[in-house]
């Protein structure tokens, strides 16, 4: 048993896909295990932090996967095709929400943060990053917003961001330096040099 | 993983930059300051690492129900163990397990019809040497026939005893049994019921197949003499049907 564990664990996700094309359960259990969690955090993120609507996302799109998996190209990488995915379902989401939901703080309760045995003071300084950090990234356009978020948030490469908004590595760099350089416009008292 | 050029903001400062990721750098920033201006953002962004995130147990629950759904005939998971460990897909084709079985029953198959061949030769000797005692074992069988034969024409000629049905024994039965036996030397007492010379042939005949009397059993029926003096009669009286 544990050995076909294991073989289930090894597998790419490619072949994994491949799998779930022909109904193997466990297969799926698997690329699920791998991936439902960083893509709620990208639909958390990219959601307006709206928890319910991020895990209705999460739904859809294992949803798609489940019945047609054939969508999937396993010529491509599945990381990015999954990505790109959930890319096309947040714009059209916006473009079903004209008007973008305000949070009110930007904090999601259970986005929380990793160091939270910090001190107070740290704890009240990253939150309060935090949501500049949103409010700015917020007044960003959409192309220069989710090249940011794919590269920080979802730790995707620049080949890999290219590959799921389907442009060129040279046009994410630009993209990425871009919303760089307008964060630290926008977030220019917070310092972690001179800070910590 | 190769680092990218995000990367090696965050890690190098600039002045330990090398020649190449400057000129790589200069399309984006161009001066120190502006370097730095990136990398404080960098620093501060990589430092808000959340902590991983799981979907609600509902979501799966809700998923593994649709997959079920859609994939009613799924193989079941001992097929599936079973088709991974014969076909590993990360193996090249002639090292999946299901070859070399493959490659061993086309080898058994070639080889297993030589062997044939030789037992089929074998066999057919074998046939030969058991046709030839069988015709000799014909033989002393044929005399046997001939004596079984013989025994029976000699039964034939005795004359068989018939048979006699029991229907056949009740038809005879059903006829009146003073018509076998000569009754006229008798001689019948004036205290017999019917009249003297009335005969034999007046006699009420007994309709059980048995011979039983069933006349009327209150007119008394007795001989004037014993009927052990008339032999004729105790014959009658003693005669079994």
């Amino acid at each position: 048993m544990q050995l076909i564990k294991r073989q289930y664990k090894s597998m790419t996700d490619e072949s994994l896909m491949i799998s779930i094309a022909k109904g193997d359960k466990r297969a799926f259990d698997e690329i699920y295990k791998r991936y439902s969690g960083p893509l709620l955090g990208y639909f958390i993120r990219m959601l307006w932090r709206d928890r319910e609507k991020s895990e209705d996302f999460v739904h859809d799109l294992f949803a798609k996967i489940i019945r047609k998996p054939e969508l999937f190209d396993p010529e491509r990488k599945f990381k990015t095709w999954i990505y790109s995915v959930a890319n096309n379902m947040c714009k059209n989401e916006y473009k079903k929400q004209e008007v973008r939901k305000n949070t009110s703080n930007g904090l999601d309760s259970h986005y929380t943060l990793s160091d939270q045995n910090s001190n107070v003071i740290r704890e009240v300084q990253d939150m309060q990053f935090r949501e500049d950090l949103e409010l700015t990234l917020d007044a960003l356009d959409i192309k220069h917003k989710e090249a940011f978020r794919l590269r920080h948030m979802d730790g995707l490469s620049i080949k890999e961001i290219a590959d799921v908004l389907e442009i060129s590595d040279g046009t994410v760099k630009s993209r990425l330096f871009y919303a760089t350089k307008y964060l630290a416009k926008g977030l220019d008292q917070y310092n972690p040099i001179e800070n910590r | 993983m190769k680092k990218d050029i995000i990367d090696i903001i965050e890690e190098k400062e600039f002045m330990e930059l090398t020649s190449e990721e400057r000129t790589e750098l200069n399309e984006f920033c161009t001066n120190e300051q502006e370097y730095n201006q990136l990398k404080n953002v960098l620093l501060n962004v990589s430092s808000l690492k959340a902590e991983p995130v799981s979907p609600r147990k509902e979501t799966k629950e809700s998923l593994d129900r649709l997959f079920d759904a859609s994939f009613p005939r799924a193989a079941p998971l001992w097929q599936s163990s079973v088709l991974a460990a014969v076909i590993p897909r990360n193996k090249p084709l002639y090292m999946q397990p299901l070859m070399h079985i493959a490659a061993v029953a086309l080898l058994l198959i070639l080889v297993v019809p030589m062997f044939q061949k030789e037992i089929n030769t074998s066999n057919t000797t074998i046939a030969k040497i058991e046709n030839n005692n069988t015709e000799q074992s014909i033989v002393p069988l044929k005399q046997e026939q001939k004596d079984v034969e013989t025994i029976r024409e000699k039964e034939t000629a005795i004359p068989r005893t018939t048979v006699r049905t029991d229907a056949s024994v009740i038809e005879e039965r059903k006829e009146p049994a003073s018509t076998d036996m000569d009754l006229s030397g008798l001689s019948f007492s004036a205290d017999l019921p019917f009249a003297a010379g009335a005969g034999v042939d007046e006699l009420s005949v007994s309709d059980h197949s048995d011979g039983i009397y069933t006349g009327n059993l209150e007119t008394e029926v007795s001989f004037s003499q014993p009927a052990s003096v008339s032999a004729d009669l105790l014959d009658l009286l003693t005669t079994t049907f």
